[in-house]
Order: C-alpha cells, then structure tokens, then sequence
C-alpha cells in the first residue's frame, strides 16, 4: 500500500511497483491510509512523511491500533536524522530518501519483510548509530511525548489552515472539544496564538511549507 | 527494474533510440537532436499518437520523482534524459536539444528559475514546464516571468501532465487549474512581476505570522485597523492563500519570520528541507 500526496509521485511509483509487488491500494492522506489499511491489512505501507490531514509518523502510531501486522516504510525527502530516529520510534521499519532509486525501495520492502530495519545506504553510511540501539526509548523533549495524539492531530489541522468547524467534522467531534484541544496545545506549548501554533507546527515537521 | 536505464528500456518505436540515462555524451545524441529539433516544434496541432513524440528532458533532484514521472510519461512521450540538478540540465539541454524540458524549481546547482532564462535565451524555440510542489501564486508569476510556458503542481494526475505536455508542444500554455484559485484578478497568474509585496504589505505579513492581533498591527503601523484588513486581504488574494495559518507558513518561507523555537539548531535545517 502506498501513500503520498502528489498524485504524479503516487501514480507514478504505484505503476513502477506494480511489476514486482502487488499495489492495493494508494492514498493521499493519513487518514485515508488509516481507513483503507484497516480493511485491506497490507503487509508492507510505503509512506511520505509530510501528508495532509494526519502526518506520516501519528498515522504510523495510529497504524499499529488498526492493522499491527502491517510494517512501514517512509519515503520521503527528509534526509535529516532528527527525522529518521522520530520515524523508528514511531514504529517504522524503514527510512528510504526520495534522492534514491526505486531498487532501494524494494530492497527495503524486501528487507521490512523479512524483519530487518532498513535505512538508505546514503543515510546509512553517514549515520551509523541511527540503526542500533532501541528505538523506543524516550527522548526528552520531543513533540510525541509534550502533546498526545489527539493534541496532535488537532495542532496539524489548525497548521493547515483548517476552521474549528473543519476540524470538528474530520475528528468526529464537537466544534467545542476542538477549541479545548486548542487552547491545551496553547498552554502546554506556551503559545498564545493560531500564527505560533502554525510556526510551531511547521517546525516539528507536523506540516510542510505552503 | 533495478535502474532507471531499466525503465527506459521500454518499446522504443522510433528508428532512432533515445539516449540512456549515463550516455550523455553519446554521439547519436547530438545527431538525433539535430535532426529532430527545428521541425518538432514547428508542426502544429500534434495529436496524441500522432508521429512526432515531443522529445522531453526531466530534471528533479529526487529520482524517485524522475522515476515516477517517467513512468506516467512513457511510452507516449520520448524522455531523452533525467538529470538531478540545474547545471545538469543545462549541459544536457545543449547536448540533445529536446523540444521540451519538464522541471522542478527547487533544483541544487542552479535554480530552476534561473535554468529557464538561461535555456530561453539560448534557444528561444526551447519550452518548459514546471511539475513542481510549490503552489504559492508568486512562484507560478516567477515561473512565467523567467519564461516557461506551463506550471503544473506535483498533485495533478498523469493525464493532466500528459495533457499539460501536448499542449505545451502545441505552443500553448498551461496552468494547474487549481491554481486558477483567483478569479477576482483574472490575468494575475500571468502577469510579469507582480507576485511582489510592497514594503507595507510584508510588514504586516511579517506581523500576522508573528502572532499579532489586527488592532496591535494597526498601533504599531500607526494605521487604522480596517486598512491593517486590508492589507491582509490584498495579500491573501495576491498569493492564494486564504488562512493565517497559510499566510504564516508563507511568511515564514519569505524569511520574515523565523519558524518558532524548536528541535536544536544544528537539527533545523533539515525540517525545513522540502524545496
């Protein structure tokens, strides 16, 4: 299963994949990911970390819930390591950069599959450490452990732009649960209006640039 | 399909074969290109599947992407080469002289921007096209004004960027329709130079995207608080961006604000790595 939001990337590798692996489904969201996993249970996800609606790495957390067998690997541009650790720690088994050619990826569905971590060889290479130790362990400061999931869910759908009335609807909740939501996010982070919680947002790579 | 040699390695009707990826410098290039370019662009009104396949040059920095367009782009289209930076592409463009060339704006090197003055100028009869991520209205106005003849946001579907491509080849431009967003200024996509803020106008962009309330921008401005409205409305229109939110991402993009405080220093950079 693939998920990416430009539909000439996603169209595109969907067609290059689909001759060594079987393709079933591709989303431009993570909220679309999260319905379309649950139904169809993929074994392998290859996703984008920037994605509308729910980023890469909360659909990845949100994913163990709806389909554990599922194994993840991001494809994506970040080639930062502050992004690769956040990635593992959020469940993923592998970490491709868009900068590599599509064998990588395979090699990396291939690796996930067999129950190895895989990181791009360029990656790799210049970053030895990010493949050991335990990905699970807290790291102080880090977003995922300030806010909690709903928290930042909400954060990426103010970031986004989106009325309280948007976000009510995609979330299922009452317009007045967001404005709680809100104004936790902006107590807890210490920011005071919708301009910072975007700064903010934008970041911690929560969204992508305009 | 290990490589990307690989994938070009599909039916090639054409008597002459495209050039792959690493033989940039093969001699039936240059020949090919000669022998192709002048009439390819004069012939009008090509038809999908008619005989003359435009000759494409890509350039992204991700091979992913080149991989992924280059797929949705054959067989229906000759790609002639995929290069991953600006000076790549200037290099390749002289060599095999393709009829159309299909890029990024953000490329290493040289700009992309700056890559379609230098290929405009060099050979005026050259077209390019954008197929980029960045949606804001002044890259689509700088886009233009550096001379392209088409924008198309990576979001479009293989069929609009086949589209987008035999429009181009025609002599036509072509435009993302989602990108059309402002209906109010009709031509404003189009018209050259106009995607520049005034100097009151980024003031109080800058402002916005700080946080400040309406009524503190029109203190600190020493303007009323409709005109700080008013301002803000003109730049909303003026770069397609309808919500604070947009408008502080964009500013930020600017560099008249600096993203607030976050992950260390050294690991900043980073996060700010899709152009």
């Amino acid at each position: 299963m693939l998920c990416e939001d430009h539909t000439l990337v996603r169209e595109g590798l969907r067609q290059l994949l689909a001759s060594s692996l079987d393709v079933v489904g591709a989303l431009e969201d993570g909220r679309a990911l999260l319905q379309a996993a649950e139904q169809l249970r993929p074994d392998v996800v290859l996703m984008d970390i920037t994605l509308p609606q729910l980023n890469g790495l909360d659909a990845t957390r949100q994913l163990a819930k709806v389909s554990p067998n599922s194994k993840v690997v991001f494809v994506t541009i970040h080639a930062d390591p502050a992004y690769v650790r956040e990635a593992f720690r959020a469940g993923a088994s592998g970490y491709v950069v868009k900068t590599a050619a599509c064998a990588d990826l395979l090699a990396a569905v291939t690796a996930v599959l067999e129950g190895r971590r895989y990181l791009s060889p360029e990656l790799a290479a210049a970053h030895s450490d990010l493949l050991v130790g335990d990905p699970k362990a807290p790291q102080p400061g880090k977003l995922s452990d300030t806010l909690t999931s709903r928290q930042r869910e909400v954060l990426q759908l103010v970031a986004e732009g989106r009325t309280a009335r948007e976000i009510a609807a995609i979330l299922n909740i009452s317009r007045k649960t967001v404005e709680f939501h809100k104004s936790s996010i902006m107590r807890l982070l210490g920011l005071r209006t919708t301009a910072e919680l975007t700064r903010y947002a934008l970041e911690h790579g929560i969204v992508g640039p305009a | 399909m290990r490589s990307s040699t690989a994938l070009s390695g599909q039916p090639e009707p054409e008597a002459v074969r495209a050039p792959k990826d690493e033989s940039l410098g093969a001699p039936n290039a240059v020949r090919h290109g000669e022998f192709m370019s002048a009439n390819a662009i004069s012939v009008s009104g090509i038809a999908p599947g008619a005989a003359v396949r435009p000759r494409l040059l890509l350039a992204d920095p991700q091979a992913l992407v080149i991989e992924a367009l280059r797929s949705v782009l054959l067989p229906e289209f000759e790609v002639l080469d995929a290069v991953a930076d600006g000076e790549a592409l200037l290099a390749a463009a002289s060599l095999l002289q393709p009829d159309l060339v299909l890029l990024e704006l953000s490329l290493p090197q040289v700009d992309g921007l700056d890559a379609v003055r230098v290929l405009r100028a060099r050979t005026p009869d050259l077209r390019c096209l954008f197929v980029t991520q960045h949606a804001a209205l002044h890259h689509v106005r700088a886009a233009f004004a550096a001379g392209a003849s088409g924008y198309l946001l990576k979001e479009a579907t293989p069929a609009e960027l086949r589209e987008a491509v035999w429009r181009i080849s025609r002599g036509d431009v072509y435009v993302s329709p989602k990108l059309r967003v402002d209906e109010a200024c009709p031509g404003s996509v189009t018209r050259e130079g106009s995607g520049a803020l005034t100097l009151r106008q980024r003031e109080v962009l800058r402002r916005v995207a700080e946080g400040r309330t309406g009524k503190q921008i029109a203190s600190e401005l020493g303007i009323s608080l409709k005109t700080v409205e008013s301002h803000k409305a003109c730049i909303s229109r003026q770069l397609g961006l309808r919500s604070t939110a947009a408008l502080t991402r964009h500013a930020i993009e600017l560099g008249l604000v600096r993203a607030a405080d976050g992950m260390r220093g050294e690991e900043r950079p980073g996060l700010r790595a899709p152009d």
